[in-house]
């Protein structure tokens, strides 16, 4: 296989692997592993936001691609597809233009449909209000604003134009649920509904990501991770206190 | 039975963001009970001996011993289990009562819950890395003795 095949598959596989959040040694593995399964000699250096990959081939010529990566979800069935994909390659390597569409079908597939996910989203955020001390109508609530920040989020995600806007505008309507809710329930606990509804949107886990590549060596996405995830919770603060406020 | 009912919440939590996160179906019941592993070692030792750090460090072993088992079994990264598991426990409430004390002006009270929040996550992802270095260790260990 030509060394720059090698290079784009090795890009692809990799980038969705960051675009569904996976951890950045496994990024590099797998490149690494794809490389070295057709008989190349890869280097990756992953970042949150970006790939650089430099394959060497086997008649000693080089090609280096830069791939820049806007946006993140969490998806963990494309990150064990692409790991299965990896492996299986590492044993039998397959051709270009089989593994190529092997790696698109990855990514075109489909996610949960937006009906379930905005409901599962509702029930989670009932989840957490419980677990923080609430009552029914506490979680009652919650399920609906979750649902309700959902729906909302997922609608109007393509005109806004960064991430951080997202978060400010959950905060702020969950702030504004929380506002009514209290006019109508005055004996409301509406700390453990804003917890739930936001649960979904706080950057524990991204905190607690970004400090576990610090330890395993990938300094700077560590810094890059933890700085995202102080923006995300400012912007998600900020929005319900500016809210709430006016209580 | 209200303690229960507490540690059901971690197993739905965990299941719920599961679904979210596009985990296969297969795995939902998996990433649940990893969260009820999780939730239950941190609520138990949180709420008798109310040491929140040291709660969070010893349910993040037990996620991340829970998570590399089951990645074994089920031939799955340990990824999926173990951001799922460790979701009820992760100091996400933490950064959140920062910023509102923040905004309160209530600067020491802010002081102490972003202390807090980053040792619950550097304890966390130290509990994890440490699982997760034994585990490594083991595998290249026995790929050494086969060969």
């Amino acid at each position: 296989m030509k060394t720059s095949d090698i290079a784009l598959l090795a890009q692809k596989a990799g980038e969705l692997l960051i675009k569904s959040g996976a951890e950045i040694y496994r990024v590099e593995e797998t490149i690494n592993r794809i490389c070295s399964a057709y008989g190349a000699c890869g280097d990756a250096f992953a970042l949150p936001t970006g790939i650089f990959i430099t394959v060497k081939g086997k008649c000693g010529d080089t090609i280096t691609l830069t791939v820049r990566i806007k946006e993140r979800v969490n998806d963990f069935s494309k990150i064990s597809k692409v790991n299965n994909f990896s492996r299986t390659v590492s044993k039998s390597p397959m051709s270009f233009g089989e593994a190529m569409e092997c790696l698109i079908s990855i990514e075109e597939e489909k996610h949960y449909p937006t009906a379930i996910r905005a409901i599962v989203s509702g029930a989670a955020a009932s989840v957490f209000s419980l677990m923080f001390g609430g009552g029914f109508t506490e979680a009652m609530i919650a399920l609906l604003s979750g649902s309700l920040i959902f729906i909302v989020i997922n609608n109007i995600r393509h005109i806004l134009t960064n991430q951080i806007f997202e978060y400010l505008i959950s905060g702020i309507l969950c702030g504004i649920i929380v506002l009514i809710a209290g006019k109508i329930f005055p004996q409301l606990y509406a700390y453990s509904i804003i917890i739930g509804s936001v649960m979904m949107q706080l950057p524990g886990v991204a905190i607690t990501n970004g400090i576990r590549d610090g330890i395993s060596g990938d300094i700077v996405s560590a810094i890059a991770r933890i700085l995202e995830a102080l923006l995300w919770v400012t912007a998600l603060g900020t929005g319900v206190a500016v809210v709430l406020i006016f209580r | 039975m209200d303690t229960i009912f507490t540690f059901l919440l971690g197993f739905l939590g965990s299941m719920f963001v599961s679904i979210l996160y596009h985990t296969e179906k297969k795995l939902f019941l998996f990433c649940g009970l990893s969260g009820l592993v999780g939730w239950i070692i941190f609520y138990t030792i949180n709420s008798r001996t109310s040491r929140v750090i040291l709660a969070t460090f010893l349910g993040a072993i037990a996620v991340a011993l829970y998570s590399e088992i089951m990645a074994r079994i089920k031939k799955t990264p340990a990824t999926i289990f173990l951001i799922t598991g460790i979701f009820p426990i992760v100091p996400g409430v933490g950064a959140y009562n920062t910023i509102i004390s923040i905004v309160n002006n209530n600067l020491s009270e802010a002081a102490v819950n972003g202390f807090i929040t980053s040792a619950c996550a550097g304890a966390l992802a130290f509990g994890i890395i440490t699982v997760s270095s034994l585990f490594r260790l083991i595998n290249t260990s026995n790929k050494k003795n086969l060969t």
